[in-house]
């Protein structure tokens, strides 16, 4: 059990962020949305969701793409195979430690 | 967002993201317009066949309408959707946002098959055993039972497929006018418009409410 629980310190910080974990958790669903609505779904504010989305695109587990719909520019965001497998291992931590 | 973190214990992301999902998909009450229509469209063809006397024209074709449309109520409920998926695209993408959902697999599609065969065929029975009752004129009188029945099973559709707190109303709103007209007095058909319009009624008005406060909110360029 202790070994378990020690697992919790290697936890990855990045997703353990409330916010993040939300958005993460939203694009596992999905095979992408748009900026506009992930700040729908997640109720973050612009600059919030910005901050956050930037970080995990640092961490290479969203992938960013600015293009248009029409003439509505579009910021489609998705989840990168190393940002599911982070997002599963942290599951499993998560559920065997509690 | 505590509330997101402490749920990914006990569910799947796909869970929790569908649920987010389901709540912003229903800001805009396109779907509720979408039911209430379709709603009203049954309560006006029963009531068709009040204004007009058994056996006329317009009183057997309102008839065979009603029947048919139940046993392919998925083609207008499925229609609708693609509707809706186009409005969103076409006038709200600048408010309610662009997600493009995973592609089905198996066993969703087996599941969704199952789902749809259940639904026609509940429909299906209804729409005989309603078609039978009104039309035998049968001296029994189970028949306003299925006033009863149709709000029940409708309401509960409704709940399923929405399940958020308006459309809970509305399941609520169909299901328990449907027991009160089995209890009462009013012919099939003067039961069967009223079990739908005001259902119909509400879920147009709710919606619409829905819609006109997501349009009054400005659009936010994406980032």
């Amino acid at each position: 059990m202790s070994a378990k629980i020690q697992r919790l310190a290697e936890i990855d910080r990045i997703i353990h962020e409330p916010a993040r974990l939300m958005v993460v958790a939203l694009l596992s669903a999905v095979q992408e949305a748009d900026f506009q609505y992930l700040r729908q779904a997640t109720g973050l504010t612009q600059g919030n969701l910005s901050a956050h989305l930037t970080k995990l695109e640092g961490a290479g587990y969203v992938a960013i793409e600015k293009t248009f719909r029409r003439k509505y520019p579009l910021t489609l965001c998705r989840l990168t195979e190393r940002g599911k497998e982070v997002l599963d291992s942290y599951r499993k931590v998560i559920k065997a430690a509690l | 967002m505590n509330d997101t973190s402490s749920r990914l214990l006990e569910e799947t992301p796909e869970v929790i993201a569908s649920r987010l999902m389901r709540k912003a998909y229903n800001r805009d009450g396109l779907h509720e317009i979408a039911a209430g229509l379709i709603l009203l469209t049954f309560a006006g063809l029963y009531s068709l066949q009040i204004v007009f006397p058994f056996g006329s024209t317009i009183n057997k074709n309102a008839s065979t309408a009603v029947f048919f449309l139940m046993m392919l109520l998925i083609v207008p409920v499925y229609g609708l959707q693609w509707a809706i998926k186009k409005i969103r695209l076409r006038f709200l993408i600048g408010r309610v946002g662009y997600v493009k959902l995973k592609s089905i697999n198996r066993k969703q599609l087996g599941r969704i098959i199952a789902i749809t065969s259940v639904a026609m065929i509940v429909a299906a029975v209804l729409a005989a055993v309603v078609v039978y009752f009104i039309a035998s004129r049968h001296p029994l009188l189970p028949f306003r039972t299925i006033l009863a029945v149709d709000g029940v099973s409708f309401g509960f559709f409704a709940a399923i497929a929405g399940r958020s707190t308006r459309y809970y109303a509305v399941g609520g709103l169909l299901a328990a006018i449907g027991i009160l007209l089995a209890f009462s007095g009013v012919s099939i058909n003067a039961g069967m418009t009223i079990l739908y319009a005001f259902p119909g009624l509400f879920c147009l008005v709710s919606g619409s409410i829905a819609l006109s406060i997501l349009l009054r909110t400005p659009a936010e360029a994406g980032e």
